[in-house]
């Protein structure tokens, strides 16, 4: 239905483009300190570069993005720059998507499905949780216990087949864990119990900081390489053996405190498609504070212009110019002519990108890695008695498979209690980082055996690959005004390789720095991130950087 | 009697929809809070509202999602819709498009919407049309077994003024039936085609606006939403919707409360 309603002023104080996860979590905070919000998405759907789609949605979003982004035109950008290469340097971009055909059956249930395009767990500490908290959208989303997290081994009992083996979550879970010996387990105490402390000041790791953490493990805990590989890839979720010690620290340490805040596992699964459904709970967050929304081509900026009292925008829904005090959007949403940005001063100027491969698949039928087995029973006995219908199998896994000299493929299965999908079935996401040099890697090609270790029978299998600007590792910049004017705060998107479990945190805090960009560090105004956090904080965890 | 018999609320998610202006809000708060403000800014606050309903057998707790003004450029968010068990489509009986509105809303819902969600279609401003043909609502008499009132007691007063279905005394004299566009008839027979509940209602003298929520209280098919977990062909009983024990409030520590694991 055509709705040539127009909006209601000429002017607001701040128009945020995009509902990614960070414009989403500032947009909320600006209007809940009493600005006046207009947020627009270009998109028919919420969430951008986050968004969870329904099944016919992502099949949509896998066509318009099956070739590479020609150079002058960056695909995601909703401007055709002229010549200007210079946007995609700092955009995101998809390319060789591909997609099975919907079977009628899937047709038919294409709206029960959340595919996310940011597959994510949410560690039970960190910014986003805090936000979730103080903002209160908290109620709006509803998050459960990642159930499992598993670690493939190559060698097997029979020849060319692997074993998948548990990662024990907690303390407990280790001390039940037969197939590791007593001295093992000493030393994986200690290592952890190190982990958690603050080892910044540890003699242990002086002069160690940059070695590669398998290599501090060995030399200075001592701990065996099958071990080692357990730690590396299921606890500090590294991506490779050879990821520097002190940054894979901080990380294992947030991790390891997570554990027991909402259960036995560090990790929180958002449902309805995890980060799609946490940007729409603070965008309707924002809209009850009194925000406009706007979504779809009528909200596609026809023209952005920065000016001495701010910015001007054109958008379709408004028969006349909009202006604004200050705008945030990220690169993707922004002409380069307003969103080229300093490159930020301590960084080399050749920004290294990660280009990721992905793969999204659907089945009908349980994977194996699910199922829980009858504890400690003897099988045997099991037989005549319900004892296996009691037996909860689990709904929700992080799979991970190392690779020799590449970085590990990461596989995350959501079943029904997700609500992503409809009853008895489960979605599964494949992503592995490749260097960029090997950019013609098929991404298919590449996922597709791990996924047939999960499960043989997928009725739906859809690939792309990703190529994000490195600008989030760890040290990278965020969300900072332009060179141009003061008045643009222009996002980073998460751009590191560890989306499944750094991605969400990286948004929140992006979503934070633009907030605070506009209304200053001051004291007492009113947005969520000011607020005490009384107890929360008390584990000291919310102080990171 | 009755209230002897210890009853836990079932909670309900119920969502508004309809054309701005048409006094979505205004309905919320007159049942919420028993309350009427004249001039009421678009709706700016309030993530939602609570309000209980009690009835013969069952309280019921609704907490009802206002539109908070993303319907204006149709871009209400699919969590809007998501799990809701109830919709209160309303219009405005002195204006027939927000009845073609209300249409497209019902078709949305039918669209986003669980399958089985009750949709109460409400004409509400009555009390700007004259009484003798505001016959209306005759069809939800206020008989409803509201033993303990549809709502809490303050608003119960109110009620006992207002919800009777005696014109309204507020009516102003001058309303007369030109301002009414929408036929009691033509809606009524919409919504039963459609397969809705059906209203006539003032949210500014309260005239039957617990009766919307009661009845809609009475409709809705607990039986077959809150028991046990339907069993997947699979064995897996983490259902999303119905096993609300697997999900964690992060508003609070629960130290590993769930068992499941080991």
């Amino acid at each position: 239905m055509s709705n040539q309603q127009e909006l209601e002023s000429d002017h607001y104080d701040v128009i945020v483009i995009g509902t990614g996860l960070a414009e989403s979590i500032a947009a909320a905070s600006l209007a809940k300190a009493g600005k006046n919000v207009l947020h627009l998405d270009p998109n028919e759907y919420y969430g951008g570069e986050q968004a969870s789609l329904t099944l016919d949605e992502y099949v949509d979003w896998s066509k318009s993005h099956e070739n590479p982004p020609s150079a002058s035109s960056s695909s995601s950008s909703p401007y055709s720059s002229p010549g200007s290469s210079s946007t995609s340097t700092s955009t995101i971009r998809y390319r060789d998507c591909s997609a099975t055909p919907l079977t009628p059956e899937l047709e038919d249930d294409r709206r029960r499905y959340a595919i996310s395009l940011f597959p994510s767990i949410l560690p039970s500490r960190g910014h986003l949780i805090d936000t979730l908290i103080k903002s209160y959208v908290s109620k709006y989303v509803s998050f459960r216990i990642l159930d499992q997290i598993a670690l493939y081994s190559a060698e097997g009992q029979v020849q060319g087949e692997g074993t998948f083996k548990r990662v024990p979550g907690s303390k407990e879970e280790i001390f039940k864990d037969k197939s590791i010996s007593l001295i093992d387990k000493r030393k994986l105490m200690k290592f952890l119990l190190f982990a958690t402390g603050e080892f910044e000041t540890d003699d242990l790791l002086k002069g160690k900081e940059s070695q590669p953490l398998s290599q501090f493990l060995s030399e200075s805990f001592s701990i065996p390489p099958s071990l080692s590989e357990s730690i590396v890839y299921a606890i500090s979720h590294c991506s490779t053996p050879d990821e520097p010690t002190l940054g894979a620290l901080k990380r294992t340490r947030r991790y390891l405190r997570s554990i027991g805040r909402y259960g036995n596992n560090a990790f929180l699964i958002g449902q309805y498609g995890g980060a799609g459904e946490v940007a729409q709970g603070f965008c309707r967050a924002c809209a009850v504070f009194g925000g406009t929304y706007v979504l779809g081509p009528s909200a596609r900026p026809t023209n952005i212009e920065s000016t001495s009292e701010g910015v001007l925008v054109n958008i379709p829904c408004h028969p006349r110019a909009v202006t604004a005090s200050h705008l945030i959007a990220s690169p993707n949403n922004l002409p380069s002519s307003v969103s080229t940005s300093d490159p930020p001063p301590s960084s080399p100027s050749t920004l290294k990108d990660y280009v990721t491969l992905h793969g999204v698949a659907i089945t009908k039928t349980m994977p194996d890695i699910l199922r829980r087995k009858t504890t400690n029973a003897d099988p045997s006995e099991a037989g005549a008695s319900d004892i296996t219908e009691e037996v909860e199998n689990d709904d929700t896994a992080v799979i991970l498979f190392p690779r020799d000299g590449q970085h590990v493929v990461k596989c995350y299965i959501n079943g029904e209690g997700t609500g992503s999908c409809p009853a008895g079935q489960y979605i599964i996401y494949l992503s592995t980082s490749i260097p960029s040099s090997h950019q013609t890697m098929s991404p298919s090609e590449t996922l597709k055996p791990y996924l047939d270790k999960i499960t043989s029978s997928a009725i739906f299998e859809g690939y792309y690959i990703s190529t994000r600007p490195s600008s989030s590792d760890s040290s990278g910049s965020i969300a900072q005004y332009t060179a141009q004017s003061d008045k643009v705060v222009v996002l980073s998107p998460y751009g590191g390789k560890e989306t499944l479990t750094e991605g969400l945190d990286w948004e929140a805090l992006q979503g934070e720095e633009a907030y605070h960009a506009i209304m200053g560090r001051g004291d007492g105004t009113k947005g969520f991130f000011e607020k005490d956090v009384s107890e929360e904080e008390e584990m000291g965890i919310g102080e990171d950087d | 009697m009755s209230e002897e018999i210890p009853v836990k609320a079932v909670q309900v998610k119920l969502v508004l929809l309809g054309e701005a202006a048409v006094g979505k809000s205004s309905l919320v708060l007159r049942f919420c809070q028993g309350d009427f403000n004249e001039n009421t800014s678009p709706t700016i606050g309030a993530a939602f509202l609570t309000q209980k309903c009690r009835l013969e057998n069952r309280i019921v707790k609704f907490e009802i999602w206002d539109t908070a003004g993303q319907e204006r450029f149709h871009s209400l968010a699919p969590m809007y819709y998501r799990n809701a068990q109830a919709a209160v489509v309303v219009y405005d009986v002195t204006k027939s498009a927000s009845l073609e509105k209300a249409k497209a809303w019902v078709k949305e819902l039918q669209r986003q919407a669980n399958a089985n969600i009750v949709i109460a279609l409400v004409g509400n401003k009555v009390d700007l049309v004259s009484s003798s043909t505001a016959s209306p609502a005759e069809v939800a008499k206020p008989k409803v077994a509201e033993n303990e009132g549809g709502a809490d007691a303050e608003e119960n007063e109110d009620q006992e003024d207002d919800a009777s279905p005696s014109p309204s005394p507020s009516a102003a004299e001058e309303a007369s039936d030109d301002v009414r566009q929408v036929p009691t008839a033509e809606a009524e027979a919409y919504a039963k085609e459609s397969g809705l509940l059906f209203f006539e209602a003032s949210a500014k003298t309260g005239h039957n606006v617990g009766e919307i929520f009661t009845e809609i209280a009475k409709t809705i098919p607990f039986d077959t939403i809150s028991p046990k977990p339907t069993t997947a062909q699979s064995g897996n009983r983490r259902s999303a919707n119905t096993n609300e024990n697997n999900n964690v409030n992060l508003g609070e520590n629960q130290q590993a409360k769930k068992g499941g694991c080991c």
